[in-house]
């Protein structure tokens, strides 16, 4: 298993080391042109060179929002195209290995997600160097006093960024699990591997659907209780204890939502690639 | 080390039947293949040979029939038997030859990593060249020479010699037996009899995914006084 982790880590390392180390340098640049573009006592342009600054941060700017939105886009296609390979030429050597299905999937799984978690952090990281050199130091400071006046009000912004971070992982992973289960199933669906794997896809997305609505309907009833509740409270503790509630049901719902829908699809993909396997 | 179960056939199928959608590739296929022998698998383009490799190495699912390797059905422990090479280059473009030659000693015990090294340096490969950036032949070779580095018990090779110049096809066949395991056996797929006649023990003619024939080469040339390529010259005749 960490044999397999390790030669998938290796294959896509490459890819996203680069485009990490892009993605810094652009950030660095911007920063630096937009602390200097900033750097006029009045606020205002008044150097040739600030103007250089600014046209240079500008364009820093908007290679960074491509980039951004490119190691979004490179990190899904990435993981999908890794799993679609695996079910042509490159999958007479890595179904021929002693390996259990079991294995591939839980390698293929934790690396997208590995990946995924990585480049959040990498794009969190340079939107913060971003601000931060236009804003000034003192933005870090307003967060700081943000943060304890919410705390301050008896909220547990702590309880949020961890129910944020659930709902996040386990959405990812779903999204991750239908995709999968999709490109295992498609060959054995129709003669195209691509057009299987897209019908399947479409079908996987309209029965998750169908699946979330159900389980809606049994908790939009709490939901609407709980939001009521909020709605009628005047005390602040009382509200931020409500607020909790909202936020932790929330989370506890969708993500044991998430964890049916890909269990599920977990256990099809897996049943495709140990018992009906047919590499084209 | 792999050992050959005497209990059991090293390679049986029963039925072995394979359908895609309205078409049957395979049509119940029996065969018992003893340890320590080459066969040739032969047949015309279509006759289901690839086939039936590909659900002897478990890339395949039988849609009826059985099959077993060293008495166990198809899975991660027979994989641990079976050196296949398949008529496809497979390996990752970011892989250089050495990545190659450590995925196959990370994952199989029964590779012989000094033994692929000679085999590839006597083949002039380098191992930090990229394994893309060889010539398809050269491609072949090397995953050649990986497979037939392992000390397996049963070698699937799926057109080793299919697309290649004759120089290459000598050097294919003695890479092959040169370095096969002799209490193992190696199940060559081909149609270039004429070329792999004289290393084969054994050979199985298949013919519209069906068995025509099994029979020792010996067998055959005392029966027929004629040589392999030409007894298949004369079944398989359009």
């Amino acid at each position: 298993m960490l044999k397999l982790i390790k030669y998938e880590l290796k294959a896509t390392a490459r890819i996203f080391l680069i485009a990490y180390a892009a993605l810094i340098v652009v950030s660095i640049f911007s920063a630096v042109t937009g602390a200097s573009s900033q750097n006029s006592t009045s606020g205002m342009i008044t150097t040739q060179g600030q103007v250089i600054s600014s046209i240079l941060y500008s364009l820093a700017s908007i290679i960074f929002v491509i980039l951004s939105m490119g190691v979004t886009v490179v990190t899904m296609i990435i993981f999908v195209t890794r799993f679609y390979r695996m079910f042509g030429s490159e999958g007479y050597l890595w179904f021929s290995l002693p390996v259990t299905a079991n294995q591939h999937l839980i390698c293929k799984v934790l690396v997208a997600l590995f990946w995924t978690i990585t480049s959040f952090n990498v794009l969190l990281g340079c939107a913060f160097m971003q601000i931060a050199s236009v804003a000034g130091i003192g933005f870090f400071y307003e967060l700081a006093d943000l943060w304890k006046s919410i705390v301050y009000q008896g909220m547990h912004p702590v309880l949020w960024i961890v129910c944020f971070m659930i709902l996040s992982l386990s959405s990812i992973t779903t999204s991750i699990m239908i995709s999968y289960a999709a490109i295992a199933i498609g060959p054995s669906m129709v003669k195209s591997r691509f057009g299987g794997t897209m019908l399947a896809g479409l079908l996987i997305v309209i029965c998750t659907q169908f699946v979330s609505r159900i389980m809606s309907t049994f908790t939009s009833n709490t939901l609407a209780q709980l939001m009521d509740q909020l709605n009628r409270i005047s005390s602040n503790a009382a509200f931020s204890a409500a607020l909790d509630d909202v936020f932790v049901y929330t989370t506890v719902v969708s993500s044991l939502m998430s964890v049916i829908v890909s269990v599920a699809l977990y256990i099809l993909a897996h049943h495709f690639m140990s018992k009906r396997l047919n590499l084209a | 080390m792999n050992q050959v179960n005497p209990a059991y056939p090293l390679l049986q199928t029963q039925n072995l039947t394979k359908t895609f959608g309205n078409i049957t590739a395979l049509y119940n296929v029996n065969i018992i293949v003893p340890p320590g022998r080459i066969i040739g698998l032969l047949g015309p383009n279509g006759s289901g040979k690839t086939t039936l490799i590909k659900l002897v190495s478990g890339l395949l699912t039988p849609s009826d029939g059985q099959i077993w390797i060293n008495g166990i059905a198809p899975g991660p422990k027979t994989k641990t038997l079976v050196s296949y090479l398949p008529d496809k280059l497979y390996f990752d473009s970011w892989m250089k030859v050495r990545d190659c030659v450590a995925l196959f000693a990370d994952f199989y015990t029964d590779f012989d990593r000094s033994k692929a090294t000679d085999m590839l340096t006597a083949l002039g490969v380098d191992l930090k060249q990229s394994f893309r950036s060889l010539s398809k032949g050269t491609q072949e070779k090397v995953q050649l020479a990986l497979v037939m580095s392992r000390q397996a018990l049963l070698y699937l090779l799926d057109e080793p010699i299919g697309g290649v110049d004759p120089a290459s096809r000598d050097y294919i066949l003695e890479t092959i037996i040169r370095n096969y395991n002799e209490q193992g056996t190696v199940i060559i797929s081909t149609h270039l009899i004429y070329d792999i006649e004289r290393v084969l023990d054994d050979v199985i003619f298949l013919m519209n995914g069906m068995i025509e024939r099994v029979s020792s080469v010996d067998e055959i040339r005392y029966q027929t006084n004629k040589s392999v390529d030409e007894v298949f010259r004369e079944v398989f005749r359009c």
